[in-house]
This record gives C-alpha cells, structure tokens and sequence, in this order.
C-alpha cells in the first residue's frame, strides 16, 4: 500500500512539474534587423559619372558630383555612419582631386545624395582621372546588394561607383546610342557649339523629349545663321559640321 | 472492467459523432437591396449662383416605403492638378439635391466627383451614384465672336438662348488690350503641355502677338511668348493647331508664325513641351512661306504648305519632311506647283480639300488623305480638278462641309454651293446690297442638323448669320442673325 502511495505521489509529482513548465513564457523568436547599404543604379544615375570641367565655365574652380546611397532596412532615429574607400586602381587622389562631404545617412532617412567635390587642377587639362568607391563596413551599416542590377547599363555592381573627372571635353557616353540620332556624328567642334548655343553641359542621362526637340531646332538655327555669316563650320578634323 | 467498456463505448460515440454531416437546412434571409438610376447626364455644366437640382430614382427590393432609409450627397474636388488630400464634403442629406452652388465646397473652373449614397439603416447596406461636376461661369457655352474694334481686339459671346454678350472679353481683362486681331483658335481636347493646367485651350492671336485665355474664366493666362522656350524674334502669328494622331488628346501643337513652322509634342510623357525654333525644311533651310493652314491625320500627324517651294511639308519634331513618291499618283505632294487658298477637312475623317490657284489663275481642288497603312500604296492623292467654281478666286469666305461633299464660298455678298462630286457650283443666298460675306463656318452636327455660319461686314457693323443644313447639306435661307458686332475677324463654339 505504502509502494502504490509512493508511486501515486512520484507520478503526481512528475505529472504536476511536466504541466507546471508548460507555464513559463517563452523568448519570441523575433527578426533582429541587419541595416546595410548600397548605391542606386538607375537611368537617370548609372554606376558611373563622367564629370568634365570643360563643358562648363572657365571661372569654375571646383563644382559637385554625387553619390546616391540607399538603405536596407528601416530608417533610424539618428545619424548613421557610411563608410567608402577608394579601390588602389583609382587614379584621382583623394584630397586633391576630390573630397567627400557628409557621408552618413541623416536620421529618419532611408536615400541620401552625399556631394563629392571636384575640384579643378592644372593637370586635369591633358588628362582623365577616376576613382572607384567601394562600399566598407562601417558602425551602422553592412554592404549591401552586390548584384549588378541592368547588365546592359551597369558594369559595376552596387557595392561599387565610379567617378571619372577631366577638364577635357569628353564625347557623350551615350552619343552613338542616343545622341547621335539627333545630332549626327560627333565632333568635339559640334559638341562645344551645342553646349554654347543650348547652354546644356551635361548630355548623359535622360533628356525629356521637349527639351531635346528645342535644342535640335536651336542648334539647327544656329547653324544655319552661322554659316549665312561666315560659310560653313569645320570640325577638328576638317569635315563639315551639319545635323541631320 | 464494464467501466472501461462503457468508456470506450462512449468514447468511439464522441468519435462517430464528428462524422455527422451538417446539411445546412437553415433560411437565408434576402437584404434589401437597393438600387439607384438617373435617365438624365451625370457629366453637369454648373454655374456658381445657380440652383443645382438632382432627382434620382431610388429602389428596393423588398421594402416598400422608405422610412429606413437614409441619405448623403458626398462632394469632392477631382480636377487634374488636385491634390488627393482634398476634403470630401457632405452638401445635403436630403433625397433629393437642392442646393444653390457657391463657395466652399465650389470653385470655378474645378472639377468635382459628386457621390450620392443611399443606405438602409436597418442592415447597412447602401448604394451609390456617381456624377461629375465641372464648375463654369456664364460663359461655358456659346459662339465666340472675335471682332476688330476701333478701341482693339475683343470677344463677344452669342449665348445658347441667343443673348448676346458683348466686350466680354475687355470686361474680364481690364488693361490687357490683345491690338488688332487676326485668329481664334481653340481646341475643345485638353492639352498636357506641362507648364499649365491641363485643359482645353483658346487662343487669340493678333497682328504682333497672342493671348492664351483660361478656358473656363476666359481671364487672361499669358502672351504668346509664354509658349515658346525661346520665343522667335519676328512674332506674327497666323496660326495655333493642336494636331491629333488619336482620337482622343492632341499630340502635337502646331504654331505657324510670320510664315514659319514650330512644332511641339505633347502628351502625358515627362517635361515640359513648349515650343522651339522655327523648323527647317528638308535640304535644311529656312526658305518657305507657310500657309496659314494645317491639316492633321493619324499616319501624318500634321501636315502644311509652302507657298514659295509650292509643295506640302509633313511637320516633324525637328524639321519638316517629304512624302514619299508615288508613281501614279493624282499629284505629287513634294511638287503642287501652286498657289494654296484654302485648305480644311473634308467630308471623310483625315480627308482634306485644298483649293489651290495655278500659275494660269485656273482654281483646282486637290483632295488627299492622311491615313495609310503600312502595307498599301503611300499615295495619299484622291482626287485631283479643275474646279468648275465661279468667282472662287476671288472668294471673301470659305468653308469646307465635314459631312456633305460640299464646299460654301462667298463672293462679295453672295453664298455658292460647290459639290466635288460633281464639279458644280449652285449659287445659293444673296445678301443685301452693301452687305459682304467676310467669313463663312461650317458647324457640324449630325444630330440636330450642321449649321453654315456667314459672317458679313457693311463698313459699320458686322453680322452673323445661321443657316440651318439639311442632311444633303441644302439651305434655303438663314434661320436667325445677330448684329452690332464690329469688324468680325472669326468665330467658334465654346462648349463646357
């Protein structure tokens, strides 16, 4: 009798300490968020900008490039640290050729445009510069993507963005594609009357096609009074320039 | 031991009891549904001041008074440019709309989305009935007379019931003289141009310039030099056309200014589609002479001709182009070798007449279309003679039916029916002695009937007549005329 009492009371016991675990809270299983970050690639802002001072004003001295960063994960409630370094392939210096500003994302913001000053120095007259920047690990954020996104439009994947500076005037890298269903053949002589007569200096990206039937007529006209003054205009290798 | 029998026994009683099938034998219950109807338009026309009435029919399926039911007229601003955060206002809860329209909730010139909603208090269920309202002032509907006035340019409106409103538009645009006007031109599709509000557009041009008026307030918007991202150094504008390859919205803008062409595309891409630089002809000059004439088609989207080459441009985007060649062809549209008078649609959509002066002063019609498909013959030429039309040449006004293969023309004060079937001419109207035909405008309508309009000048006053059109486009005399105008320049139909 004493044996059954004893194996009622250990099963009880047993019983009672399996139903009673049954009662303790377990720990949620919840997502601990990894924030990373990447450079945007799209149309309007491809994987790489050429950036020539000559397009512009000769009283320039330094102007503003940009680099588009965007977030994966939720936006935060404070500055958050991004960290770049340039690929030992570059060929501008940092400093010198160039200097980045402001790199983090400002709080409560998921994209942030992050200016890169450029700045104009004798040597850029004879010669084309780059810098590759590739995305570090930094306090707040991960690398993100490394996908390239566009085959056709992206060498670089989204860890990587090229910066290409010159104060020589660089043909379009969109002119045979793009440009020169409007323009015809590009000649470094038409294209530094387009940008006088248009006062457009940057013809890569989207053009929205109001504007560029405008500078189509424009530059026509312009030629046309042009050439009523002083016959026709000849390009740097000695042939005629006309648009089509 | 029975007690673990009679344990399993109830317990496989439990089990068998889950296999129970529910044969649903329960009522449904039908809701009252209800329905809404309004025989008369759901797109209004109203005017701020006026009384709006709305009387729709509302029916139930079950219930048989309308006791339980409740009522709400829900009114929201859903013009183009608005923003979606607008607030929604409830204008009346009664059955039916009786309000006097005024400010807020309306504004003129908006849009609205006027919801009523009918709900049966007792299940919730309701229904509604949509409307839209586009807020206009006096001014929505009418002719607008265009006249020359020895104080300038002005607008005079001949109302629907046939009140005449004059100096409407010196009324409204107080220190905005227009000078000495030459066209009215109005497209009732709206344009997306990207620099206004899209919208129907009119506009008045005159000797040295141009006004854009707001379609719907007729105020003033802003000169001709608006429309241009460079506006040209001779401003003498002829002609404003929005050309159509579409059935729907204008897709290029034409603007024919002191003989030269400038072309814009509009539409709903990105950017803004002002106009540019005059464009070139073909060989890439800028020697020609524009017709103060377009003519639009889906395969050509706009079409014009140059008086000095003598030959018919197809309008692109960047200069002017040819046609292609046909051998066989009625005519050559790179190669007319004449003078252009007068050239408007036809009575076949994206079909045109062109009357045209030869070098021996001899008149001719060329009719041509602008829609050819791909895989058929390029020739556009449909027929090509020698117009056996009295007095064409020196014709005061011309118009081209749209619906009958007809072509009025005035001489001094005279009206002559030409059919181009035919090739004849009926002298159709006389008007009294002193009394010239300046103009003449064919309104097309197959419903009620097409309308010819005849604008006179006596060296005093102008009129405008109204000859009804039968369906063989026959008239006899005019149905009724107004007076008192100045020196009538043109005219055209304002609708809502």
């Amino acid at each position: 009798m004493q044996t059954r009492l004893l194996q009622l009371f250990i099963c009880s016991l047993l019983l009672g300490s399996v139903l009673l675990t049954a009662c303790g809270k377990d720990d949620r299983l919840m997502y601990k968020e990894d924030p990373r970050i990447y450079f945007t690639k799209f149309i309007t802002n491809p994987d790489s900008i050429i950036y020539s001072f000559a397009t512009g004003s000769n009283t320039i001295t330094q102007d503003t490039a940009w680099l588009t960063f965007r977030v994966i994960g939720s936006a935060a409630d404070r500055d958050r640290v991004i960290a770049v370094h340039a690929l030992d392939s570059s060929t501008a210096k940092a400093g010198y050729h160039y200097e980045i500003k402001n790199l983090f994302m400002p709080k409560g913001e998921f994209e942030v445009r992050v200016p890169v000053i450029l700045y104009r120095r004798p040597g850029l007259k004879d010669s084309t510069l780059h810098v590759v920047f590739e995305i570090d690990t930094s306090a707040d954020f991960l690398p993100g993507y490394s996908d390239v996104p566009n085959p056709a439009a992206n060498k670089l994947d989204r860890w990587h963005y090229k910066l290409t500076v010159t104060d020589m005037l660089l043909k379009p890298s969109n002119w045979d594609n793009s440009l020169a269903v409007s323009f015809g053949t590009y000649s470094e002589t038409k294209f530094r009357f387009m940008i006088a007569i248009t006062g457009r200096t940057t013809w890569t990206g989207a053009i929205y096609p109001g504007d560029l039937a405008y500078y189509i007529q424009s530059v026509k006209l312009a030629l046309y009074n042009y050439e009523q003054a002083n016959g026709p205009m000849m390009d740097e290798k000695g042939e005629r320039v006309t648009f089509p | 031991m029975k007690l673990k029998y009679i344990l399993s026994g109830v317990s496989l009683a439990l089990l068998v009891a889950g296999c129970y099938k529910d044969k649903g034998n329960y009522d449904y219950i039908d809701v009252n549904r209800i329905t809404i109807t309004d025989t008369s338009k759901t797109a209004l026309a109203i005017t701020i001041g006026d009384s709006l009435k709305i009387t729709p029919v509302v029916s139930q399926s079950i219930a048989t008074n309308e006791d339980s039911l409740s009522y709400e007229w829900m009114v929201y601003d859903n013009s183009p440019a608005s923003s979606y955060a607008l607030p929604k206002t409830v204008i009346s809860t009664q059955k039916n709309l009786r309000i006097v329209v005024s400010a807020p909730p309306f504004t003129l010139g908006q849009n609205y989305r006027l919801t009523y909603r009918v709900t049966d208090k007792r299940t919730g269920v309701s229904s509604a009935y949509f409307y839209g309202l586009t807020v206009v002032n006096k001014y929505a509907t009418g002719w607008m007379v265009l006249e020359d006035k020895p104080t300038g340019g002005d607008l005079s409106m001949i109302m629907p019931g046939g009140v005449v409103e004059r100096n409407v538009y010196s009324l409204l645009n107080a220190g905005a003289p227009i000078g000495k006007p030459v066209k009215l031109d109005m497209t009732i599709y709206s344009v997306t141009d990207g620099y206004s509000t899209e919208s129907k557009e009119i506009h008045l041009l005159s000797e040295n310039g141009a006004v854009e008026l707001n379609y719907q307030t007729m105020v003033k918007l802003w000169d001709f030099s608006y429309l241009f991202f460079s506006p040209p150094s001779v401003i003498k504008p002829q002609r404003l056309f929005w050309a159509m390859n579409n059935t729907t919205s204008p897709s290029q803008g034409i603007i024919i200014n002191d003989g030269k062409i400038h072309s814009n595309m509009v539409g709903g891409f990105p950017g803004t589609k002002k106009f540019g630089q005059q464009l070139t002809t073909p060989a890439g000059d800028y020697n020609y002479r524009a017709a103060p004439f377009v003519a639009g088609g889906t395969t050509y989207t706009a079409v014009a001709y140059d008086q000095i080459g003598q030959r018919f441009f197809n309008i692109g985007t960047s200069k002017l182009q040819t046609f292609p060649t046909v051998p066989g062809a009625l005519f050559d549209m790179n190669n007319i070798g004449m003078e252009m008078l007068y050239m408007d649609t036809a009575n076949v959509t994206r079909e045109y007449n062109a009357v045209m002066k030869d070098a021996a002063s001899n008149p001719w019609l060329l009719r041509f279309k602008l829609v050819v498909a791909a895989n058929q013959t390029q020739d556009l030429s449909l027929q090509k003679v020698q117009m056996n039309a009295p007095g064409i040449l020196n014709m005061t006004g011309i118009a081209s039916s749209t619906l009958t293969p007809h072509i009025y023309y005035a001489v001094g004060g005279t009206i002559n029916r030409y059919e181009t079937t035919s090739n004849s001419t009926i002298q159709k109207f006389t008007f009294p002695a002193g009394e010239t035909v300046t103009q003449l405008k064919y309104k097309r309508n197959q419903v009620t009937g097409s309308e010819l309009l005849a604008i006179t000048w006596d060296g005093t006053q102008g009129r405008v007549y109204f000859f009804d059109l039968n369906t063989v486009g026959d008239f006899t005399s005019y149905r009724v005329k107004y007076e008192g105008f100045g020196r009538i320049v043109d005219i055209a139909l304002k609708i809502p």
